[in-house]
Order: structure tokens, then sequence, then C-alpha cells
């Protein structure tokens, strides 16, 4: 009858990624990305191209198409160009991944942020604040935000940051999942002892969750988090790709598979491209995100 | 020893973790004999019993046999395994609330029990379920009752009723009084030697409780570590323990006698509770209850569960509402500020829920003094050292976290918590129940000498006669909400009907 030790955040990632394949794999992609997003310039230095130039002469003059297989790859451009425009899709890949990962894990911190603020007071303080935070919870659950999210971007001036308008509504919607995840936790850790402990000795609520509630959120939180990386890098992508997102020419994944869509008979590896990197991003925050579930989550069992 | 009935014979069992749970293990249990084993917590004695009905985790690898009715145990596949279980070995586990499904009713149960191994109708087997309902002793009415409408010794009752339903040779009971009140833990071990004496059934008992083995066993084995320290009649073994591990366990156990305790001059009072009572919603669990404990005075407050023992200890520190007046120090406590607080000190029942788990030592010890003092960096490092040198912990233990720790480790690191602030009254809420009897006499020693040296008022509140009566000035017996005698007399001349009832059930290990 022993109880489930509580194992230490970084002690579970280490065991995880020495045991878990899948997730080494997820983790592996998730940093190479993320490394290309960083050093998107020097990448794009080397290729010699940037993002935003046109480029007619690595075109077929007859058809825009691009000139060569696979859409003009070559030396010159690694992964071929842009039809019409002859801009390189390399660069705009690569820098694409800068837009993806920066909206996607900007949003992921505000909804989690959110969420767990929200969710250990609607937990903790009980009554008529849980009553409130619940109930917005399923508004918000059930609001059509995509809809909301198109109708935003029409009315928003032009001169508001794009990016910075997507991390705020895209993390806004992304709170009550984990509200209630956090509300959940933090009812059954309030009737463990040491909260109790705490509240006897007259720690106020927010001393209660910085030193007790929140060292226990940890594991749980940083699940969320990973697993919720993938949604909002689609989202992001899907709000693009719809013409309400990040404005040309700044690259964007979503919005080159949009317009990809448009040549997929005629140039399929544009398509190609940019869906493969999505696809990458969206995986390997899967795969790290369900290793770490196997390891924090004592209820899972460790065994497999 | 004519005809045995199970034969162990050197058991092996090991997790794989280095030191094996169970090693070489032997004993033998003949027809209608009870035979206890008993160990503190890690000794192997449940992991033995799982072990003969093949309830290990697979991690377990197990060597050696076990015989019962001539067939080994452990050479049995799953399906004839299945057929011992229930049929020939029927299992009474610890927690009864646990051990039966809480959305069905308990007749339902107790039929499904009976047609698991008997192709009978379902009217033959009803009639079977209401017969075991009076074979255990409860009302045939109750046949519908879901498992929430009955109390814990019913419920115990119910499993003990399955557990017998197809007449087993043998019944294994884990810990089954543990979780029980004492006068309902006379009354289920009652019960156990009837079905023995009635039914023939042999009982194989696994306890920590010395005063269930005098009052219930014909044999005993001790275990350590893993291993059978010293095996013998119940007499031999209490009263001419062969060796000194036994010989600790049989001294740790506390006895309680009739003594009167001794009188001291009454003090100011530090807490004072004034016609309190406590309801949650319509059900009043406390009514109408005075209490004063003076400084440097040891209140033990007793009780079973359901008493309103905690939630009395719930309104002195403020974690529940309650009518009448509560002072502590001359304060009303529904009024206490921030600072006023670090006045009361409280020790949990659990040491392992009472710390924070992603805290260490140091840090839960130094929570109050974060809270109350101006203490912080080497000058709180100091005062944490110096709380966990009068806690008898070393102070290399601070920066360790709790589940590095044993439950007496972290019961002294939940006391050094409680008395950072030199509270003027700390309150015990049964903080010796979940510890091992030696573990449990030591906490309680230094309990008493930091009691003596720091002269708090203590509200000490207990399930345990024996534990009370050894710390205590003052004892109130506490009965439904009221308390019902209070004085220092109590163990000498109980007055009222339920104390006397209450002593009459405690368990003695005189043989």
């Amino acid at each position: 009858m022993s109880t489930p030790v509580a194992r230490s955040v970084p002690a579970a990632i280490r065991s995880v990624l020495a045991r878990d394949r899948w997730a080494l794999a997820g983790t592996v992609t998730v940093v190479v990305i993320g490394l290309v997003a960083i050093f998107a310039d020097v990448l794009t230095a080397i290729e010699g191209h940037d993002p935003y130039t046109y480029d007619s002469t690595a075109l077929d003059p007859a058809t825009g198409l691009p000139a060569g297989v696979l859409g003009g790859v070559s030396g010159e451009h690694w992964f071929g160009v842009e039809p019409l425009t002859g801009r390189d899709l390399f660069a705009i890949v690569v820098h694409g991944a800068r837009t993806s990962f920066l909206i996607g894990l900007a949003a992921t911190l505000v909804s989690i942020g959110l969420g767990v603020l929200i969710g250990a007071a609607a937990g903790y303080l009980g009554g008529w604040v849980d009553r409130v935070i619940t109930w917005s919870a399923d508004v918000f659950l059930g609001f059509p935000y995509l809809v909301f999210m198109i109708a935003l971007g029409a009315v928003v001036p032009v001169e508001f940051p794009r990016a910075l308008l997507l991390i705020v509504v895209i993390g806004f919607f992304g709170w009550p999942s984990t509200a209630r995840i956090v509300r959940a936790q933090v009812l059954t850790l309030k009737e463990r002892n040491f909260v109790k402990a705490a509240r006897t000795l007259g720690a106020s609520p927010w001393q209660v969750f910085r030193a007790e509630l929140l060292p226990n959120l940890w594991g749980p939180v940083l699940v969320m988090a990973t697993l919720s990386v993938p949604g909002k890098v689609g989202l992001e992508a899907a709000l693009s790709f719809l013409g309400v997102g990040v404005l040309p020419p700044t690259p964007s994944w979503g919005r080159s598979i949009s317009s990809a869509i448009e040549w997929v008979a005629v140039d399929p590896a544009y398509l190609l491209f940019p869906g493969l990197a999505l696809f990458a991003v969206t995986w390997g925050f899967n795969a790290l995100g369900d290793g770490l579930r196997d390891a924090l989550d004592p209820r899972l069992g460790a065994k497999r | 020893m004519s005809d045995v009935l199970l034969s162990v014979e050197d058991v092996s069992v090991d997790f794989g973790s280095g030191s094996p749970a169970v090693s070489e293990v032997s004993f033998s249990l003949t027809a209608g004999e009870v035979l206890a084993v008993v160990g503190e917590s890690g000794s192997g004695k449940t992991v033995t019993a799982m072990s003969l009905l093949g309830l290990l985790p697979s991690s377990a690898s197990v060597t050696g046999r076990a015989l019962l009715g001539g067939r080994d145990l452990y050479s049995l596949s799953l399906n004839e395994l299945r057929e011992v279980r229930g049929n020939e070995v029927g299992m009474v586990f610890q927690e009864p609330m646990s051990a039966l499904n809480p959305v069905l009713t308990i007749g339902s149960q107790i039929v499904e029990a009976v047609r698991v191994h008997c192709s009978v109708s379902r009217a033959e087997a009803r009639a079977r379920a209401l017969e075991l309902l009076r074979l255990v002793g409860l009302p045939v009415e109750r046949f519908k009752a879901y498992p929430h409408e009955m109390s814990g010794g019913q419920l115990q009752r119910v499993v003990i009723a399955m557990a017998v339903a197809n007449e087993p040779s043998l019944l294994i009971a884990d810990e089954p009084t543990t979780a029980l009140d004492v006068t309902v833990q006379a009354e289920i071990l009652g019960l156990l030697r009837d079905l023995r004496d009635r039914l023939g059934v042999a009982i194989l008992l696994i306890t920590h409780d010395m005063g269930v083995v005098a009052d219930l066993a014909d044999r005993v084995i001790v275990m350590n570590a893993g291993r059978v320290v010293e095996t013998g009649t119940v007499r031999q073994v209490f009263q001419k323990p062969a060796q000194p591990y036994t010989r600790t366990l049989l001294d740790s156990v506390l006895s309680l006698d009739s003594r009167e305790l001794p009188a001291r001059a009454p003090a100011a009072p530090v807490l004072r509770l004034s016609g309190v009572s406590i309801s949650y919603g319509k059900f009043r669990a406390v009514s109408d209850v005075s209490l004063e404990i003076g400084r440097g005075e040891v209140l033990g407050l007793v009780g079973e569960s359901g008493s309103g023992k905690s939630s009395i200890a719930a309104a002195v520190t403020g974690l529940v509402r309650y009518s009448g007046g509560i002072t502590v120090a001359g304060k009303e406590v529904c009024a206490l500020r921030k600072a006023d607080r670090g006045r009361i000190g409280l020790v949990f029942q659990d040491p392992l829920s009472s710390l924070n788990p992603r805290a260490t030592v140091g840090r839960s010890i130094a929570q109050p003094l974060l809270l109350h003092t101006s203490l912080r960096g080497a000058e709180l490092t100091a005062k944490v050292d110096s709380l966990l040198d009068a806690v008898q912990l070393s102070v290399s233990l601070r920066d360790r976290y709790p589940h590095e720790l044993s439950g007496g480790q972290r019961q002294r690191v939940g006391i050094a918590r409680a008395i950072a602030l030199d509270p003027d009254l700390l309150i015990a809420d049964e903080p010796t129940s979940a510890l091992d009897v030696t573990v449990q006499a030591r906490v309680l020693d230094l309990f008493r000498s930091l009691q003596r040296d720091l002269r708090f008022a203590c509200l000490f509140i207990s399930h345990d006669l024996a534990v009370v009566q050894h710390l205590s000035d003052r004892v109130a017996i506490l009965h439904q909400g009221r308390v019902v005698e209070e004085g220092a007399s109590v163990f000498a001349a109980p007055q009222d009907p339920y104390t006397q009832r209450l002593l009459a059930s405690a368990l003695t290990v005189s043989v």
C-alpha cells in the first residue's frame, strides 16, 4: 500500500527521455525546428535568399510555374520557389517557423497562465467565485470562437500588430480547458493537510497558492501546455489559411498552405514543404506531451 | 498437528528491488485454528498473505510452496486460482467501504458472491444470502441497503458474509478491524471467533495490533523485515518472548490501566470552549461542548469516529464555523488576526499528507516562520536546524523531501513545524495512529518531553485510550457530539455507561 511517490518535474523529464523513444524523437523535432526558427536569418543567409524578394528568373515565363522539377528544387533554391512570385520557399518555411513558434508558444503561455490563476481561484476560493468561473468557462467552451476571430480580424485596424492580436485572442480562448483541470487538482489538494496547515497559520490565499499549490501543479500544467501548443500552432495556421491570420508578406505556413491549395494539381511540391513543417511541429509537441503525461501522472502507471 | 490445512514452505517474494520483501517464510495452519501474523509496516506480512491468492503485482517473483489441501497454490493456473479464491479461501479486507461496490445493494453483492462458485438459482442464492446476513448478525431488512447507508462495522460484517458465503476452509483477514472504532472492533472480533467455532474455518489474521492478536489468535508468527522472527502460541510469545525484537514490540504497546491521572494545580486557561455547537447543514456534529485547558496542561479528547472530535479541532483552528464561544488566550477564535494564528500549532494524523510533497523538510518547517517572523537567510536556517534538533532529527535531513523519510521522521517534521513559533496551544489530531507501535512509542516520548520543556497547552485528540492515558493530565470523553464525561478519574472510576463500554472494549495484551 505505498502511496505514489511525487517525482520532481526535471527528474520525470529526464526519465521519459531516457525511456520513451517517441518522446525523445518528438523532443528532437521540436528542438530542431525551434533552432531553425531562432536562426532563420542565419540559415537564409547561408542559402542566399530572403522570403520577400520576387525573382521572376526562377519561374517558367510561359506558365508562371517554378522552373525545373519539384517546384524548382535546386542548389540555388533548396525547397524550390513560389509560383507567380518566385520567392524562395525555403526562406518562407524557415521564417514561417518563427511566426508559428512565436504565436504558438506565446498564446500557450497566455492561456496556461490565465487558466492556472483562474482555475486555482475557482478551486481554492469556492463559493460564488467558483460558480461564476465555472459558468464562464462553460460559455467560453461553447463559444464559436473561430467565427469571432474571423470577425475580429476584419474589424481590427491594419496598423495593430497582427502577431500580438493573434497571441491575445488565441491565448484568451484557451483558458477554460486549463482552468477546469487546475480547478479539479486544486479541489483535491485543498483537502490535503499541508494546505490546511498553511491556512490555520493564517497564510493568505496568494501565499497558499504560491508556496503550497503551485509546486504541486507544475506537472499537470507542463503536460497541458505541451499538449496544447500544437493546437495553438494549428489555430494560427487555420486563421492564416482563412486569410485573417498574420498579414502578407510576413511568412506563415498556414497562408502558404492556403495558396498552395490552388496550385496543388500543377505544383504539388509547393504544398509539401510548409505542410510537412506544420505536421512535424504538431507531431513533435504531441509526442513529447504524451511522454510527459506518462511520466508525471502516476495513475497511468509507468509500465507499458 | 494432525490435519494440516495450509502449509507454507520456504516462501520468498522479491519485487526486484535489491532486498526481498519476504524471505524463507514457513508456517502451517490446521483446520479451525487462528494464526496471527504480526509485524510493523514493511515486515512482509501482507505480501505473504497476498501471495497465497496470487494477488501480487506481476513484478513480484515468488519461490517456495504453499500447500492448501495438497495443492500448491503457486503452481495453479489462473482458472484454478479463481476456483480457490472465494471458494476454498475467503478474504476480508481492511477497508470495508472500498471492498464493496457503492452502486449495488449489499444483498445483490452477497447473492453475486454465492453465485460465482455455486450454480444455484436466483431464489436459492437469495435465500442463502439472507441466511448469511443472519449468520453475521445483520437484520435481514438490510438486504436492500446500499453501502453508504451502513456503518463501518456493518459493512465489515457484509464483507465477512461474502467471504464465508461458500464455506471456505480458510479465511484470510488482512487488518480486519484497523479501520474500525474500538467498540465496533470488539464486536467484529467476537463475530470472527464465533464463525470459527460454528463453521470450523481456519483464520489467517494479518495485523499490527498486539491487542487483536491476544484477543483472537491461538498461535502467532512475528515478522520483521521479511523474516519470521518468532513463532509460538500466543501465551508463549506474549509471556516469554524469546527474541529481543518481539520484546521491543510488546514493550512498545501501551497498556491501559485503571489508575487515576496525577492531579495538578489548575492554571489560567489557554483554551476555553463554552457552549460550542457545530452544524453541517441540518446535521449537528457537536452540541453544547464546554472545555478548558490550562497552560502546560494536556487534555485528552477521546471519541469514536463521528463523535465530533475532529470538528472541534477544526473549529478551534478556524476552519469551520461554530456557535458559542471559543477563546485562545482570551481572544475569540473567529476574530483572530493573522498574527495571533501563530499562537496555535497543529499536528495532523497522516504525516505524509500534512507535508507538501514538493517542498523540502526545511521549507516545511520554515513555513510558519516565514509567515510570522522576519527571520530570513542564515538566521532562518539556524532556527530550522535547532527545531530539527529539538525533534531529534539529523540536520542533514533539511534538504530532503517527505517521500524520502520514514513515517516516524515525517511526523517529527510535522511536530517541528507545529512548535516552530513556540505556540500557546498545540492541537494534535490523532498524531500517532498512522504509525507503527515502536515508532509511536518513540514519538509519544518525544512529544511528552517537548511538552514538559515548552509548556504549551495541548488538545490531544485520539481514539486510542491507552495513548491518551499515557499522555494526558485530564480526559474528556466525546460521544455523539457531547462530552459525556470529563476529569482525571475517568479511567479509575468511569461514571457514564458509554465510557464504561469504551473501557471494556479496549483490548489489552495481557494474557
